[in-house]
């Protein structure tokens, strides 16, 4: 399956050309996701610089880029004899139960194929541990924060609680937030292969469709998505006409896709017409039961609808650099209809917003997330307790930039905490004063001759 | 015992939505301006001007009105996403203060050029007449709607900034983004307020406000056919000010 993808791959990039004009080509689908090729210097017809990111058409954009790229590449395999029902593999990076599942497959690492020829699916813009074949981090693969969610999108519609899918927004390059599986493990994943010393193709929008390996990223994610709704328990789709009714085309000449999202939600069904052969429901489902912080609605605010309340926020930018960086947040009673729950001695869910993360030049791919890390305790020395999520800068570099395509707004996310958040309020004797949230840089790192520049707009504090 | 679901009553329906809407009276606003607009419109003589003007200040007191107005009924329909993502972003009892204050900023940009606007049309219309200055109106919005600084406009109205939470810096803050937002709306809308004040035509200005929202919901807008548009809705609105359809025929 993977040697036939290798020969695929240097099929369509033996069709570049100069322009790469071709539809069927291998940059031609690699631009469709981002491009840094001047919109003058397009070849008629081509829909490029298309990806969504940071909104709830993330999966269903992302899926019908890989049918797309799909429905190529078998007719490429095809063309070269291989097997007529070939499909796209996907990278199960996330089973622990695997050996070596955190390092990129040797297939991607190999610089030569098992042809002796130059292998199309070695890449040397990759950071050098995966090159090497170094792990990715353990937080960079886990799906436990995605699959906890239980909405796709946020009761509030992705403003403060993104949910599994992401924030309800119009068709915009970059929305509003992202949702958790965007976050982990996909903006992770992409850079930890991508890099930041330099900036690798999959830590750039512009360039992560370039690297044989996104493709198979993204079809996991896909599956990933398949899993979160087998797990049932009211996991679905949203069925608001908005996204149900988006359409998306990508291609150009004999290679358009055009489907709106509600034709591509039922992958057994034409025009996809495939099964995953393994959903990590089980581990999913386990994963979840060892949670401990689902609390079932149907109590006091929450069942009369009441949004998040901001309780708390950061008095001035945080800065994400070489080292560790952290801020306060002073923590008010909430003042509206979750006064009550917090009255009972704690609220149902603790969010944490991280605002207008900007930047034009990263330190480091990603960075671990603490609340109140002991005094005078290295981050590096990891304390799961105190640690409350990751977050990875792919798509910061671009959505800080203010043009016709982004806002320059930069990333937002918002991290559940309601676990360390709780344990606070325990040992605190229900107090809840002061928060101090910590930054330490997680994956490969710039050097310090480096000037970065990202910092976090501002931190507010949810309660829900 | 079963347990089944219980409906909601109407006052929790309204209690939720002001709850999660801060934002609420925006929308209403915009309601209110577009009834004003619905009963000013018979009234206005053929320059857009209120008949009988009555005194200069008078005058000019409705004139800003009608600015406000159309502002309100034309560019707060835009606004209620981001005014709702500053209410919701603030501390509970600050929630309709900070849409206000936003709102005021926001303002504070619109009713300058809104007036500019307005002003610049009664000076072209001695020497263009209704019919050229509707055309000059509409000219100019169709070429704006085509230019590198309008796309780039446009973008910047989905910005989101970290705002301060409390004090004075929480109402600069708030103010603050409204003008950022403002200035990216004007940037982008001057040419479409321009056409719509130029014809003081609801029905106009109803068909003027989904072009808005329209360019405004998409990544890439085809914007050489949102010109073409204007084009022909400019030949419409011409057409129906020179009598044509003719009731006689």
């Amino acid at each position: 399956m993977i040697l036939w993808y290798a020969r695929a791959v240097r099929l369509l990039q033996e069709r570049d050309g100069v322009e790469f004009s071709n539809p069927a080509c291998w940059r031609h689908l690699a631009e469709a996701h981002g491009t840094d090729i001047p919109r003058s210097k397009w070849p008629a017809g081509a829909l490029w610089n298309e990806c969504d990111h940071g909104s709830w058409f993330f999966l269903p954009w992302h899926r019908i880029y890989v049918y797309h790229f799909e429905r190529i590449v078998r007719a490429a395999v095809d063309e070269l004899g291989g097997p007529s029902d070939w499909a796209l593999p996907y990278w199960n990076y996330s089973d622990a139960s695997r050996p070596d599942v955190r390092k990129l497959p040797p297939a991607f690492r190999e610089t030569q194929d098992p042809d002796g020829q130059p292998n199309p699916l070695f890449v040397q813009q990759r950071s050098s541990n995966v090159r090497q074949g170094g792990d990715m981090d353990e937080d960079a693969v886990s799906i436990t924060a995605a699959f906890n969610e239980s909405v796709f999108t946020g009761a509030d519609g992705g403003v403060i609680v993104p949910g599994f899918g992401g924030a309800a927004s119009g068709r915009v390059h970059l929305g509003q937030l992202p949702g958790t599986l965007e976050v982990v493990p996909h903006g992770m994943v992409h850079m930890q292969i991508g890099g930041v010393s330099p900036l690798g193709w999959m830590s750039r929008f512009e360039t992560a469709g370039r690297d044989p390996i996104f493709w198979l990223h993204h079809a996991n994610l896909d599956r990933l998505w398949e899993s979160w709704l087998a797990l049932a328990g009211g996991r679905a789709n949203p069925t608001a006409s908005p996204w149900a009714s988006q359409e998306f085309e990508l291609g150009s000449g004999s290679w358009v896709t055009h489907h709106s999202v509600a034709e591509m939600l039922d992958t057994t069904a034409a025009p996809l017409n495939y099964v995953y052969d393994e959903l990590p429901v089980e581990l999913a489902a386990a994963v979840e039961a060892g949670g401990g912080r689902r609390v079932p609605p149907g109590e006091a605010a929450m069942s009369e609808g009441a949004p998040p309340e901001m309780v708390g926020a950061s008095a001035e930018p945080v800065p994400l650099g070489h080292g560790e960086s952290s801020a306060e947040i002073a923590v008010e009673a909430p003042a509206g209809p979750l006064a009550a729950a917090w009255e009972e001695g704690r609220p149902h869910r603790v969010y944490l917003k991280l605002e207008n993360v900007v930047g034009t030049s990263l330190a480091a791919g990603s960075y671990a997330v603490y609340l109140n890390l002991p005094d005078g305790a290295a981050a590096a020395m990891d304390h799961p307790k105190e640690k409350v999520g990751v977050v990875p800068l792919f798509g910061v570099l671009e959505s800080s930039r203010s043009d016709e395509e982004h806002s320059g707004s930069g990333l937002s996310f918002t991290l559940d905490v309601t676990d360390a958040a709780t344990e606070l309020l325990r040992s605190n004797e229900g107090s809840l004063s002061r928060l101090r949230v910590t930054f330490a840089p997680l994956g490969e790192r710039a050097g310090e001759e480096t000037e970065a520049d990202v910092k976090v707009g501002g931190l507010k504090l949810f309660f829900a | 015992m079963s347990l089944r679901a219980i409906e909601p009553t109407s006052a929790t329906r309204v209690r939720r939505l002001l709850w999660n809407h801060p934002e609420w009276w925006v929308s209403l606003s915009s309601v209110v301006a577009w009834v004003l607009i619905l009963f000013v419109e018979p009234r206005l003589d053929p320059s857009g001007q209120l008949d009988p003007p009555g005194s200069v200040l008078r005058h000019l007191a409705l004139e800003v009105v009608l600015c406000l107005g159309m502002t309100a009924a034309m560019m707060f329909p835009l606004i209620v996403p981001t005014a709702r993502h500053v209410g919701l972003s603030s501390y509970w009892p600050r929630r309709y203060r900070a849409t206000m204050a936003f709102v005021g900023g926001y303002l504070a940009v619109w009713m300058p050029a809104s007036l500019t606007i307005l002003a610049v049309l009664h000076l072209l219309y001695p020497f263009l007449g209704k019919s050229g200055t509707i055309a000059a109106s509409f000219g100019a919005a169709a070429f704006w709607q085509v230019t590198p600084w309008k796309r780039r406009a446009l973008s910047r109205c989905h910005r989101l900034v970290s705002l301060a939470s409390d004090g004075w810096r929480a109402d600069a803050d708030c103010v603050m983004f409204g003008a950022i937002i403002g200035r990216s709306c004007m940037t982008a809308c001057w040419g479409l307020m321009a056409a719509a004040m130029s014809t003081h035509a609801l029905v106009a200005m109803a068909v003027l406000l989904p072009v808005q929202v329209w360019e405004r919901s998409r990544r890439r807008p085809r914007m050489e056919a949102s010109a073409m548009f204007m084009v022909g809705l400019g030949g419409v609105v011409l057409l129906w000010h020179a009598g044509w359809p003719s009731v006689d025929s």
